[in-house]
């Protein structure tokens, strides 16, 4: 059995590194539909799983300059606090209500995976009130690249929708928050995508705490998720430059319809 | 920009603290499959905290799988305290951002307890 939970984590972490989302959309479903883990045992291993996937990663892009750590900390607020209501909700909430939101966010994945990366052009150089400026190294040519985070105070409403559905499901929130900051406030995708794993971990914990309260975090799920969401995204993140984006994106919305089917069932 | 460059350079502690808490919860969590593997006991509910250290101890799986989860999800909220400590000296209102952050997640683990 762990060797199985491990698998799982190994394949949805490298899974996820290749197409730019979290572990958790794999991980939770799988867990759940596979091997018959309650919805919320699964969500809460899959926070942990999350923690350990943004204490590494956010380790290094913190490192390497590309997470703006300011951006994230504002965000945070927002995250945090909805994760902590996401939490509660969670732990009460029908197990088949939580397999009906799921499903509802797998299908609004797998269409931004079929829809082509929409990035917010800077046609107007204006800085709007309630915006961030700031500025990363590229990492391949070492620019400095300034930028500016507009919208701040639509972007924290977003960030509280990115926290809730963390809670309540056990998946990063970077399918809310990486969007957010892209399209709304048009910082760099590469910069949203670390600021975003930055962010993760104490969303995570916001949230693992009350579930670890309620008794539903069974550790000897979450530890081999956990590892091998790490092992897993570490081998993706290596090889991502070497695959097809196209037919991984694909690929991956065709599970993640799999997956809203068959969550979508649990419901009836 | 040099402003930007100085908050990039003040850094070193977090990822500190980050690695760390890597290090010490993947051991940690490997630990407690390993003891889980030869003696059993580690499955169900993740245990009472004070009741940790004990268990670690006494080589009980449970507690290290506990302890490794714990890790795991308290490394942030460590890593949000030496970046407060961080942006002391560069950009001290960001300190109070970052207690802010702290806060809440202090009123998710006051919210725990009382459950």
């Amino acid at each position: 059995m762990i060797l199985l939970l491990a698998a799982i984590a190994v394949f949805a972490g490298a899974f996820g590194a290749l197409v730019g989302v979290g572990g958790g959309l794999v991980v939770v479903p799988a867990l759940t539909i596979l091997l018959g883990v309650p919805i919320k045992t699964a969500a809460a291993a899959s926070l942990v799983g999350v923690a350990a996937t943004s204490i590494v990663g956010g380790a290094r892009y913190l490192e390497t300059g590309v997470a703006d750590r300011r951006l994230g900390l504002i965000l945070l607020v927002a995250t945090a606090s909805g994760a902590i209501a996401g939490g509660l909700f969670a732990t009460s909430l029908d197990v088949r209500i939580l397999s009906g939101l799921f499903a509802i966010v797998q299908v609004f994945v797998a269409v931004q995976m079929v829809r082509p990366p929409r990035v917010a052009s800077e046609r107007d150089g204006a800085p709007r009130p309630g915006s961030l400026a700031s500025s990363f190294i590229e990492p391949g040519s070492g620019l400095e690249t300034p930028y500016r985070a507009h919208r701040l105070p639509q972007a924290f409403g977003l960030s509280l929708v990115a926290g809730s559905l963390s809670g309540l499901l056990g998946i990063g929130g970077g399918v809310v928050n990486v969007p957010t900051m892209t399209i709304l406030m048009r910082v760099p995708v590469r910069v949203a995508t670390s600021t975003s794993t930055y962010m993760l971990g104490a969303t995570a914990a916001a949230s693992g705490a009350i579930y670890y309260a309620r008794g539903q975090l069974d550790p000897l799920v979450a530890a081999p998720v956990a590892i091998g969401i790490i092992i897993g995204a570490r081998a993706g993140a290596r090889f991502s430059a070497r695959v097809s984006q196209t037919a991984l994106r694909a690929l991956f919305a065709g599970l993640s319809i799999i997956f809203a089917i068959q969550m979508g069932a649990r419901v009836l | 920009m040099i402003e930007q460059q100085a908050v990039r350079a003040g850094t070193h502690a977090t990822v500190t603290v980050l690695r760390i808490g890597t290090l010490l919860g993947a051991a940690l969590l490997l630990g407690g499959i390993l003891l889980d593997a030869v003696r059993g006991g580690g499955g169900g509910p993740a245990i009472d905290p004070t009741t940790i250290p004990g268990g670690l101890v006494a080589l009980k799986a449970g507690a290290w799988v506990s302890a490794g989860a714990l890790v795991l999800l308290l490394t942030p909220p460590v890593g949000l305290v030496a970046t407060a400590l961080e942006f002391l000296h560069l950009e001290p209102r960001y300190t109070g951002v970052c207690l802010l952050v702290l806060g809440v997640l202090a009123a998710s683990v006051a919210i725990a307890v009382r459950i």
